[in-house]
């Protein structure tokens, strides 16, 4: 178990490098990946529907998530479907951190962070994401998606952060002509920004040098 | 010198292959995505002549409580 604020950011990303690629290891030496995991051997994934049937928690459970595809005509065209995950805010309320774009191989694709009425719930900003994250630790007991998805968020806290800043800007983009509540809620505005993910060359940064 | 500099190269590029081949190996095709069954949608069954129920409102006339289909990406 670790606390990131023990750590310099150096040690942070090659901390986290290492646990994602432990989890990693660990599904590739069963031929899986994070959304196999999540579909639990389902034969048909149903649009709209949420995987695990369950939910998925971990870090004790401060963090959710859920996997899962729309028709393909609202996603990103090599996309098969997305995890959405959220963070416990207190009194009950869970706040939208960001989305995962997945590929048809069970790969990554991006991060990406969606207008207020798509997810519902508080919002959250920059600054209460790092808080969250920062004092929020890792649980060796949780599922292997679950340390998956969580050594993720951590290794990628700066690009989540990144992405949160450009969402609030865009944002405000919209302000200038119309009310902050009508943007949230503007059924128009969907994906406000997004955020690339390569993988194997973050691993190769932090892993190897 | 230069065995020491061979060595480390090659230690890197080893590492490397080790990440990617790992990569590869969760590079596992999903099964494809169908539309929702019916079954999962709600049905309301309404007798000739009866009234329509408002279509923003429950049972008790107040705003309907935001679902999946007004957030499709709540929890």
């Amino acid at each position: 178990m670790m606390s990131v604020r023990t750590v310099e950011t150096g040690q942070h990303d090659a901390y986290w490098s290492q646990q994602l690629f432990a989890c990693i290891e660990e599904m590739a030496a069963h031929d899986t990946n994070a959304v196999l995991l999540a579909l639990a051997g389902a034969d048909v994934v149903e649009t709209e529907r949420h995987y695990p049937d369950d939910g998925l928690r971990f870090s004790h459970k401060h963090w959710r998530a859920f996997y899962h595809c729309h028709e393909a005509a609202t996603q990103h065209e090599s996309e098969h479907g997305h995890f959405h995950v959220f963070t416990d805010i207190g009194g009950e309320q869970w706040a939208h951190v960001a989305g995962l774009a997945i590929d048809m191989y069970g790969q990554p694709l991006h991060w990406f962070a969606v207008n207020r009425w798509v997810t519902d719930g508080p919002w959250l900003d920059r600054k209460q994401f790092l808080h969250q994250l920062n004092t929020s630790v890792d649980n060796e007991q949780d599922s292997l998606l679950g340390r998956w998805l969580y050594a993720l968020l951590q290794l990628y806290q700066a690009e989540i952060s990144d992405l949160l800043k450009s969402r609030d800007e865009r944002v405000r983009s919209y302000t200038h002509t119309l009310e902050l509540e009508s943007v949230l809620e503007q059924q128009e505005i969907y994906t406000l920004a997004t955020k690339e993910i390569e993988l194997q060359a973050m691993l190769e940064k932090h892993l190897l040098h | 010198m230069k065995r020491k500099q061979s060595r480390i190269i090659i230690g890197t590029a080893i590492s490397a292959a080790v990440i990617a081949v790992a990569i590869d190996h969760t590079r596992q095709r999903l099964p494809q995505a169908e539309k929702q069954l019916a079954s999962q949608d709600a049905v309301i069954i309404i007798d000739e002549g009866e009234e329509l129920p408002a279509e923003n409102s429950d049972d008790c006339g107040k705003p309907a409580r935001r679902g999946r289909q007004a957030s499709p990406c709540s929890l």
